[in-house]
């Protein structure tokens, strides 16, 4: 659950990213533990991609940290991502930090095998080479589930369904044995059936490897069920977090039950689907008579995280706090 | 993207393109007739000419082989009778004078198979020299990005903007210049004469200034026959072959083509990066740790691999264009060295209402054109397989 016992991977202080004078994260603060699924929940722009990217040290031409600091647990060192030089922060990523992205279709480079793509970074993070990297290589195939990894070495991208390439993804993510693995949007690309595999995946692998996982998902279902504890984004902020249950049964920021209210049930008969833009609204007018606590995102004011029981914090006016 | 490799896909895709096959065989029996036969073709015959030049005044223009060497006669007619004619029908047992002789009696199969060698050489290192300046520079360029982007495509923007042949024929002439003063040495001798006089006209221990040497040398008619001579003997003129004059000429030809044919390359690499940077593979590669230039090197470039060979197969008949069109004007290869494009502008002279020996335009310019058809068939060939869309599955 939330308590972490030990130091965290991730440590991530009050990040502030910005494109020139526009802010995409503003103070954004969030900790992963080793073996711990933590989830990121938002919509699109909701700066939850660019915290991820923002660990990784490979924020896009144009976005630059402009505060706070990203602690990563790199074996026995502790270093901020931040202070880092590039050269040093590329050390880190693969070795310490892994990626994988939405698509598998085009996170693949289409003109290798998946042995060669999987075997460049054990050379690079590892040091192993020729048949050494082979085996390696064949093993993880095999770990992540591609049945006869040796003889699948040598195919290629093309060759295979958008689950197994997620499945190489992770291989190649593993490949470097990094303590933290930063999932964003790993299964939006998959059918259901698989997307419950591949997590299932993700998560023996986590358990195993006492892998600390960032999981970054638009679905609060989905994170809800795989991540012990949750943040919620909106517009570069962390509008609420607390454990995975509190969040599904008892969400106190308007946003948060924007979200949960427009997620379709099963067998709920109506006519339109409920989207986030009225259901806000009408839930923003609620919350405004039942608390006035909840602060939105580019409101008057300044907002601040405030700790409404152990673990559970909700963006609320400055001044307006409770303990 | 292809994802054929080896054998097999190169002889699929010959099966499903014909005029890509046809191109290819026709370009290869070229290759093979023009560059096999250089050798023998530079080569020097029994009067220590090299083939390519050797004539005889006696089988000046003859006709092609169904002819039956009609020209000579009219040759023997206008030359006065004193060389020996030839036989009729002699000719077509000459092997060599199967496509008939030009106006010095030089072979014009000979001569059509050494230009074939030059023209196909010039073109094909030209085009690779451009493919390889445009393809770096489009790639560094794209992958760049933000304003090293735009400096280096602006620098591109200027050169297209220039007048090519501008560009070349300032080359041809610096090379030019440059060539003659190292053969003469001209330059180097007055400046030798001009510093051997400022010890000459100065007082013992104490040497005179540049500008009075100078002048010193102009006024005393004596002293300037025996500086020059003197440096005559330090520095004498050098010898410089013909083989060599003509590999330098070649070398500045191939310069001035590469130079500005790399241009369009360079466009194409830089928008193919662009477009791949990003893709979401090139951010996984950075995030496995690689450096910037290692995903250039190993991951985007492999990418560009259809891209570099399709605009390559459509550069090289360019650059044969180009050569041929520099040659023809006169700036390109010099005579007696053939090219397709020089035997053209030869051969236009020959064209006359009185007496025209057509067959020394036609052949060349045929030849040229064979060539060019069948490069433009094999690059669109190429170009159809490697889309993705074009191609049936």
């Amino acid at each position: 659950m939330s308590a972490v016992a030990t130091q965290p991977v991730l440590d991530v202080r009050n990040l502030c990213v910005s494109f020139g004078a526009t802010r995409v994260l503003d103070g954004v603060s969030m900790s992963v533990g080793a073996g711990e699924v933590v989830g990121g929940v938002g919509e699109s722009g909701s700066g939850k991609s660019m915290t991820a990217l923002a660990v990784m040290g490979l924020l896009p031409p144009g976005a630059s940290v402009t505060g706070g600091s990203v602690r990563l647990r790199a074996g026995e060192r502790d270093v901020d991502v931040v202070s880092l030089r590039e050269r040093e922060r590329r050390g880190l990523r693969g070795r310490h930090v892994a990626m994988i992205f939405q698509e598998p279709m085009t996170s693949l480079n289409p003109v290798f095998s998946v042995g060669e793509q999987i075997t460049e970074v054990l050379a690079l993070h590892r040091g192993l080479g020729g048949r050494a990297a082979r085996v390696e290589a064949a093993a993880l195939l095999e770990r992540v589930g591609i049945s006869e990894g040796r003889s699948r070495l040598g195919a290629y991208p093309h060759e295979f369904s958008g689950g197994m390439r997620q499945r190489v993804m992770i291989a190649m993510a593993l490949a470097g044995n990094p303590g933290l693995l930063l999932a964003d949007e790993p299964t939006t690309a998959l059918d259901v059936t698989v997307q419950a595999r591949v997590l299932d995946l993700i998560d023996e692998i986590r358990t195993e490897r006492q892998l600390g996982v960032m999981l970054i998902s638009h679905d609060l279902g989905l994170i809800g069920q795989r991540a012990s504890h949750v943040y919620v984004m909106l517009r570069g902020r962390v509008v609420e977090e607390a454990s995975a249950g509190v969040v599904l049964r008892e969400p106190r920021h308007p946003y948060t039950r924007a979200l949960l209210a427009s997620a379709p049930r099963l067998g709920a008969k109506r006519a339109r689907l409920t989207t986030i833009g009225d259901a806000a609204a009408h839930d923003r007018a609620i919350a405004g008579m039942d608390s006035g606590l909840a602060w939105w995102p580019g409101d008057e004011g300044q907002g601040v995280l405030n700790e409404v029981s152990p673990g559970h914090r909700v963006l609320v006016l400055s001044g307006r706090e409770t303990s | 993207m292809s994802d054929e490799r080896g054998q097999t896909g190169f002889w699929s895709w010959l099966r499903g393109n014909r005029s890509g096959a046809i191109g290819l065989a026709v370009l290869a029996g070229l290759l093979l007739a023009c560059l096999g036969s250089l050798p023998y073709t530079l080569g020097k015959d029994a009067s220590g000419e090299p083939r390519y030049n050797a004539g005889d005044l006696a089988w000046a223009r003859v006709g092609p082989w169904w002819t039956g060497g009609a020209g000579a006669a009219r040759s023997e007619a206008r030359t006065g009778g004193t060389p020996v004619p030839p036989a009729a029908g002699e000719a077509a047992a000459r092997p060599w004078f199967w496509l008939g002789s030009d106006t010095l009696g030089r072979s014009e199969l000979i001569r059509c198979l050494a230009g074939g060698g030059v023209s196909l050489v010039v073109g094909l290192a030209a085009a690779g020299i451009s493919v390889l300046i445009g393809t770096v520079y489009g790639a560094v360029s794209g992958f760049a990005g933000g304003r090293v982007d735009g400096v280096m495509m602006r620098v591109v923007d200027v050169l297209y903007g220039l007048p090519y042949i501008l560009l070349v024929v300032l080359l041809a002439v610096a090379t030019d210049a440059v060539v003659s003063e190292m053969v003469s040495r001209s330059r180097a001798r007055a400046e030798w004469v001009t510093r051997e006089a400022m010890v000459e006209v100065g007082s013992p221990g104490h040497v005179a200034t540049r500008d009075e040497a100078k002048r010193a040398v102009a006024r005393d008619a004596v002293l300037r026959g025996k500086l020059e001579e003197a440096a005559l003997v330090a520095l004498p003129p050098r010898q410089i072959s013909g083989t060599t004059r003509s590999v330098i000429d070649l070398g500045t030809l191939l310069v001035a083509i590469a130079g500005v044919s790399w241009l369009t390359m360079a466009r194409v690499i830089r928008g193919q990066v662009l477009a791949l940077k990003n893709r979401e593979f090139v951010l996984a590669a950075r995030a496995i740790g690689l450096s910037p230039w290692r995903v250039l090197v190993r991951h985007i470039a492999p990418n560009l691999w259809g891209t570099v060979l399709v605009y390559g197969a459509l550069t090289v008949p360019q650059a044969m264009l180009q050569e041929a069109f520099l040659s023809f004007l006169g700036i390109g290869v010099k005579p007696p060295m053939p090219s397709w494009g020089s035997l053209a502008a030869a051969g236009l002279q020959e064209i006359n209402p009185v007496d025209s020996s057509w067959w020394l335009i036609v052949f060349p310019c045929v030849l040229l054109a064979v060539t060019l058809l069948a490069l433009n068939f094999v690059g669109e060939g190429l170009r159809r397989s490697l889309d993705p869309k074009g191609r049936a599955r």
